[in-house]
């Protein structure tokens, strides 16, 4: 008997393995059939000698530079923000239905894409009042959006704490007034916006990678890597708190803080990824929701997973929102909701049917 | 052991523990009863650290509750809530391996968690979905975990167990063996203190009954001292046969619902 346990442990660490395998192949896989793609066609053939230019391990070609300049410049920062971005809603979004114990959260519930939004559409529509130029610094619009962001997780946490019970819900309605008044605001600045500005901030609501270059995706990447790794760390207090504040402290640990902790390297991740690409839905719910059919609800498994999964999601998503309609570029949101929607539906009857719980 | 002196509990304007005093002493299991809202479970809470006393003294392993830090005190005391809802689909060895959360990671840890899943009738289920269970299934389950977190405990012959309605959502036979497991690590040396509905499931195990009513303790004492028809009509306020129990050294309650009616 013994034997046996042992053995369907085993095999289902064997599965869990197979299947981290096979989301990395599948990173690996879109990544490069991404590169590739687009207005240029870049051969696969060219890459090893672009890249091996670019490292200085070869003589650059002279037919390779057009290819060179689009994959150098243009692709690879462009994906490896795609890769960041969809990496910091995966992770952001298995740590907040972890901490808040509740399936259906995702990243903006606290308040954080609201008010990254309110910052960035202020800054996009109170630019030309407040300086009357348009060649404003380019970092103005994700600082307000990051400072937005951080306001307002810090103001959600805040009134949720000086409540007499922080609990999971307390955050939750909480999250819920401070979206509500950020959206109000929003609507107000853009019945103030001119034609241009409706524009750039319609862009901006709906997500998009069409401005990334390596400072960019250099940001993104390292404030997504140290906040990941934080959540990460917190993998088992994760999986403590989900069965409660009063299980979690018998098991010695502090449920409110792990919350707090959590909470803030989420707001900080999903406030950098924001101010830079704009509002992203769908990828921040949906990609821990697929680890967890895949891989069960463990946190240690679920945050790696999803962090790939995300990456996959929005990698998959921009390729899409910038060959489908070529030269024209689609708003990012719209192509992750198609893209993810349909696969959750699949998931769900598959598991339906294998008497599964989701 | 446990010594609890004066603890009250206010909310909203309503004591809802007033100025109980309990004690539970090491080796033994002591079964706490009584009507619905008498203050059982919100006494538990105060013991388990889950909200503090507006009045009153907790003393656990005779240091006083304040003074054990929470990581300290997980390693020595183990509490089964009243309910916990999990809307995750953990596999079940992996809900029963967060009782070593306390304890520096050990090779031990899976043979812990299968022997606590073997002993709450579940061996062979560490692979299954805990959302897919029955209830009374994920109720062992949650045994199983404060047994694994206990396992330290037992070993050292000292600490506490507080069990809020171990045998809720239990058939009889599970009922039986997870009282008994609680009166055998009572044996070993740990002081178990549970809030238990059905007197007579826990009258066979248990050493000391404490009763409960609106906020304070209305009897205390061992099985045949505290279960009297006198104090029963106490506590819950119905009229009761005590009986001898036919098979074991103890007494059976039989409530006679005809003189409640009268009452």
């Amino acid at each position: 008997m013994k034997r046996l346990c042992g053995a369907a442990r085993a095999a289902a660490e064997r599965g869990e393995a197979r299947a981290f395998a096979l989301l990395v192949g599948i990173v690996l896989l879109v990544f490069a059939w991404n590169a590739a793609s687009g207005a240029l066609a870049v051969p696969l053939s060219a890459f090893p000698r672009i890249f091996g230019a670019a490292l200085g391990l070869c003589a650059p070609q002279e037919g390779d530079r057009l290819f060179a300049m689009v994959l150098l410049e243009v692709r690879l920062p462009r994906l490896c923000l795609a890769g960041a971005v969809g990496a910091i809603l995966g992770f952001s979004g298995a740590a907040m239905q972890g901490v808040l114990r509740n399936p259906l959260a995702e990243p903006g519930l606290l308040g954080t894409s609201s008010g990254a939004a309110l910052g960035a559409v202020a800054a996009i529509v109170l630019e030309g009042v407040l300086t009357r130029r348009h060649d404003f610094a380019p970092f103005m619009v994700p600082l307000a959006a990051f400072g937005g962001a951080m306001a307002s997780t810090v103001v959600v946490v805040a009134v949720a704490r000086a409540m007499a019970l922080p609990s999971a819900t307390t955050l939750l309605l909480t999250g819920i007034a401070i979206n509500a008044l950020a959206g109000s605001a929003i609507g107000l600045l853009i019945s103030l916006a001119n034609d241009e500005q409706l524009r750039s901030l319609t862009f901006w609501m709906m997500g998009s990678l069409a401005s990334a270059n390596w400072v960019h995706a250099g940001v993104v990447s390292a404030v997504g890597a140290v906040s990941g790794a934080f959540v990460f760390h917190q993998a088992l207090a994760l999986d403590a708190t989900t069965l409660g504040d009063d299980v979690a402290g018998h098991l010695g640990l502090d449920a409110v803080a792990v919350r707090g902790r959590v909470l803030g390297a989420v707001a900080l991740a999903v406030g950098a990824a924001v101010a830079f690409v704009g509002m992203i839905g769908f990828v921040g719910l949906v990609a821990p929701h697929l680890v967890r059919l895949m891989l069960g609800a463990r946190h240690r498994l679920v945050i790696p997973g999803a962090m790939l999964l995300g990456a996959v999601l929005v990698m998959l998503a921009d390729m899409a929102a910038r060959t489908v309609a070529i030269p024209a570029e689609l708003p990012l949101g719209v192509l992750t909701g198609i893209l993810g929607g349909p696969f959750l539906l699949w998931l769900l009857l598959r598991v339906g049917r294998q008497g599964g719980a989701a | 052991m446990i010594r609890a002196t004066g603890i009250t509990v206010r909310r909203s304007g309503r004591n809802l523990v007033d100025g109980a005093d309990i004690a539970a002493a090491a080796g033994e299991l002591t079964v706490i009863v009584g009507p619905n809202g008498a203050g059982k479970s919100t006494l538990l809470r105060v013991l388990g650290g889950d909200i503090a006393a507006d009045a009153g003294e907790t003393v656990l392993l005779d240091r006083p509750l304040r003074h054990w830090r929470r990581g300290e005190i997980a390693r020595w005391r183990a509490v089964l809530p009243q309910g916990s809802a999990l809307n995750f689909a953990f596999r079940v060895r992996d809900v029963v391996r967060l009782g070593r959360l306390p304890f520096p990671p050990s090779p031990e840890d899976g043979a812990i968690a299968a022997r606590a899943l073997s002993t709450v009738g579940l061996h062979g289920f560490g692979e299954r979905l805990y959302p897919n269970l029955s209830g009374g299934e994920q109720r062992r389950v949650q045994l199983a975990r404060v047994l694994a977190q206990a396992d330290d405990a037992l070993r050292a012959g000292r600490g506490v167990l507080l069990l809020d309605e171990p045998t809720a959502n239990l058939d009889p036979a599970h009922g039986l063996a997870a009282l008994r497991e609680a009166r055998r690590m009572a044996r070993a040396g740990l002081t178990v203190l549970a809030v238990v509905h059905d007197v007579n499931l826990a009258a066979p195990f248990a050493d000391r009954f404490i009763g409960m009513r609106e906020g304070r303790v209305a009897f205390s004492g061992p099985p045949h001292e505290a279960l009297t028809p006198e104090n029963l009509r106490t506590v819950y306020g119905v009229e009761t046969a005590v009986l001898r129990h036919p098979g074991m050294d103890c007494p059976l309650v039989a409530f006679l619902p005809g003189a409640a009616e009268r009452a």
